[in-house]
């Protein structure tokens, strides 16, 4: 896949002496890997102190989460026993650096109802989701690619105008209302009722899985389907008009070839760097597809913690999805870079 | 609004603009279809529905669309029409809260940093580095399960979601502006800085915001309406498109309307302003003004 990129992307820079060659990564992209990795560190932190105040805003605190009603009738001994117990009456730095520390040290917090650690939970969750993640992402490349070609063959034609209307419709229907209408038909014409068994790894039950995945994934894949589609057409419409691309055509090759080695090679820059944009935004941006499928994914679990006020869970979750979309982002990065000679420089 | 703004000042730039705007298909189309979400939630402001969207009517439940309902009743007998136009307004008046608060906040930041450089803008861009690395809805339920439900608290929490975006939207031409020769003329003939900012270099940045405020409009309905159908936006008995699409569930297989309607306002409020802001992107766009 990437070789054929390269050498495309090669043809419009001839002026460029260095062409990355296989194997292991070159000099100025371990620098930038360094650097780069520093900066999601710094991030990161940002993003654990901005979690940590944003829960902290919450009005009540975990007592009246735990107690409800009762929490009215605790004496006031009682009442700093539990603040104590739960570690809030400390002040906010030492609850922070003591929270910070535990992650660090792999330990994310316990739920309080049910005594599970977060991070069990998370180990369970985080599987659901990449799984959901990355099916969406297939379904969705390969459709948003393929639209998106279809459109830019003709621009302004009626496969055009055409391809536009349904990515732009895909663009503006909301997950949660395709979600509903889905579970809505499926349930009433096959009396198929997603939300009834438990997860099902592939692994365990490779016809069940499916089952459970086909539908959030294909719910989720419209939703990367359209920016992805979108992409693509101003990229090939763009590229299109390039002289290395008259060039290629001049020199005998068929159309066939140039449009997949040469422009398609070139546009899957652009395309890249948003298939992993929307890769990242579906590991927490899920949520509500999770829901609606009642899929025990790592968005489901913020928002079931949320539900209970469980806020150790969702400070804790929130923080590992952040990272996992930092670290998403880095890896776009990093393959843009890999595929795109022309950034090395920056 | 803008038509009359057009005619009224009659400068030949913003006229032309405009007629850039209504020359392009999707500038139009997405016109009208705003033009009629701001008509449907100026309609309930005013109280001109056919029905009370909260009053019920348990003889007539489930009806389908009539003459004398037009798009039928839910479970409890209230108008869906009604309803709808409720919950347009409902999802609107956050949209323009949040939006309003984002763009304020975030284009004045954005010029800001882009403008004095140095320490600001390393502040202000990591701060935005920071927000960034959130998935846009998981950062709006923390902020609103941390400030409570409700229809302000959904516009705070949007609001912060894209303060960000208009920062960088802003941020990137005021860097270009910053040395432009016209600009540098301007501080070499001792302007002062908020003179080279509103008369200069604001007018510039205006265009992109703009087109910015279309757009996040448009998530800022759908973020708005996913929030509420997670029953954590705007709360019953006041109608909100989210909640009704929540609440069709266990309805929508025999009575189909209780879902396609509220659906369908989401979509043409979201369609019309994506539209609009690609015609605007379009027509604003000072380098396309020969075409």
């Amino acid at each position: 896949m990437t070789e054929p990129i390269i050498e495309a992307s090669a043809h419009h820079l001839v002026d460029d002496d260095v062409v990355i060659a296989g194997g292991r990564l070159p000099r100025f992209l371990r620098h930038w890997l360094v650097a780069r990795l520093g900066w999601s560190i710094v991030t990161l932190l940002g993003v654990s102190i901005l979690v940590f105040l944003v829960l902290r805003v919450v009005p009540g605190n975990q007592i009246d989460a735990a107690f409800g009603t009762e929490a009215g009738t605790l004496t006031p001994a009682q009442h700093a026993a539990l603040a104590h117990y739960y570690g809030i009456d400390r002040s906010l730095w030492s609850q922070y650096f003591s929270w910070i520390g535990s992650v660090l040290t792999g330990n994310l917090g316990l739920a309080l109802n049910t005594h599970l650690s977060v991070a069990s939970m998370t180990g369970s969750a985080l599987p659901v989701t990449v799984e959901l993640a990355v099916l969406a992402t297939i379904f969705g490349t390969v459709t948003g690619v393929a639209l998106g070609l279809l459109a830019s063959s003709r621009p302004n034609g009626v496969r055009d105008t055409v391809g536009q209307s349904i990515g732009l419709l895909a663009l503006s229907v909301p997950g949660f209302v395709l979600g509903t209408a889905i579970v809505t038909i499926v349930a009433a014409k096959f009396n198929y009722f997603p939300n009834g068994g438990e997860y099902r790894a592939p692994w365990q039950n490779l016809s069940e899985n499916a089952q459970q995945m086909l539908f959030p994934a294909l719910v989720l894949g419209i939703a990367v389907a359209a920016p992805v589609m979108r992409t693509t057409r101003s990229a090939m419409i763009e590229i299109a008009s390039r002289d290395f691309v008259r060039t290629a055509y001049g020199k005998g090759l068929s159309p066939a070839r140039v449009l997949l080695r040469h422009e398609l090679g070139n546009a899957s820059i652009p395309i890249v760097t948003m298939v992993g944009i929307q890769f990242g935004y579906l590991l927490g941006g899920a949520v509500i597809v999770e829901q609606i499928f009642a899929l025990p994914g790592i968005g489901r679990q913020v928002y079931q913690a949320i539900e209970d006020r469980e806020y150790a869970v969702v400070q804790s979750t929130v923080l590992v999805i952040a990272a996992a979309f930092v670290l998403v982002n880095l890896l776009t990065d990093l393959v843009y870079r890999r595929i795109d000679p022309r950034v090395r420089e920056q | 609004m803008s038509a009359a703004a057009a005619t009224l000042v009659a400068a030949p730039r913003r006229s032309s603009w405009f007629r850039r705007l209504l020359q392009s298909p999707s500038g139009r189309i997405g016109l009208v279809l705003t033009g009629l979400v701001v008509l449907a939630a100026l309609a309930a402001v005013a109280h001109l529905w056919p029905y009370d969207p909260v009053a019920q009517h348990p003889l007539d439940a489930l009806q389908g669309p009539s003459g004398k309902y037009w798009l039928g009743t839910d479970q409890f007998g209230r108008d869906v029409f009604s309803r709808c136009m409720e919950g347009t307004k409902s999802s609107l008046r956050v949209a323009l809260v949040a939006v309003a608060l984002a763009s304020s906040v975030g284009t004045i930041a954005g010029i800001a940093a882009g403008f004095f450089g140095g320490v600001l803008d390393a502040v202000v861009m990591r701060l935005a580095d920071i927000l960034f690395a959130f998935p846009a809805i998981l950062l709006a339920l923390a902020i609103v399960s941390a400030l409570g439900s409700g229809w302000f608290n959904t516009a705070i929490a949007i609001a912060i979601v894209y303060v960000p975006i208009f920062a960088r939207v802003a941020r990137g031409p005021v860097l270009a502006l910053r040395d432009v020769d016209y600009v540098r003329a301007g501080r070499v003939l001792g302007f002062s800085s908020p003179r080279l900012l509103f008369r200069h270099i604001l007018p510039n940045v205006a265009a992109v915001v703009i087109v910015q405020v279309t757009l996040s409009l448009s998530w800022a309905i759908l973020t708005e309406s996913s929030l509420s159908f997670l029953g954590l936006g705007t709360q019953p008995p006041e109608a909100s498109l989210g909640l009704m699409v929540s609440d069709s569930r266990a309805l929508a297989a025999s009575y189909w309307w209780t879902l396609v309607a509220p659906a369908v306002a989401i979509t043409i409020a979201i369609v019309g302003l994506n539209l609009l802001g690609d015609g605007l992107r379009d027509a604003l766009d000072p380098t396309r003004a020969g075409d």
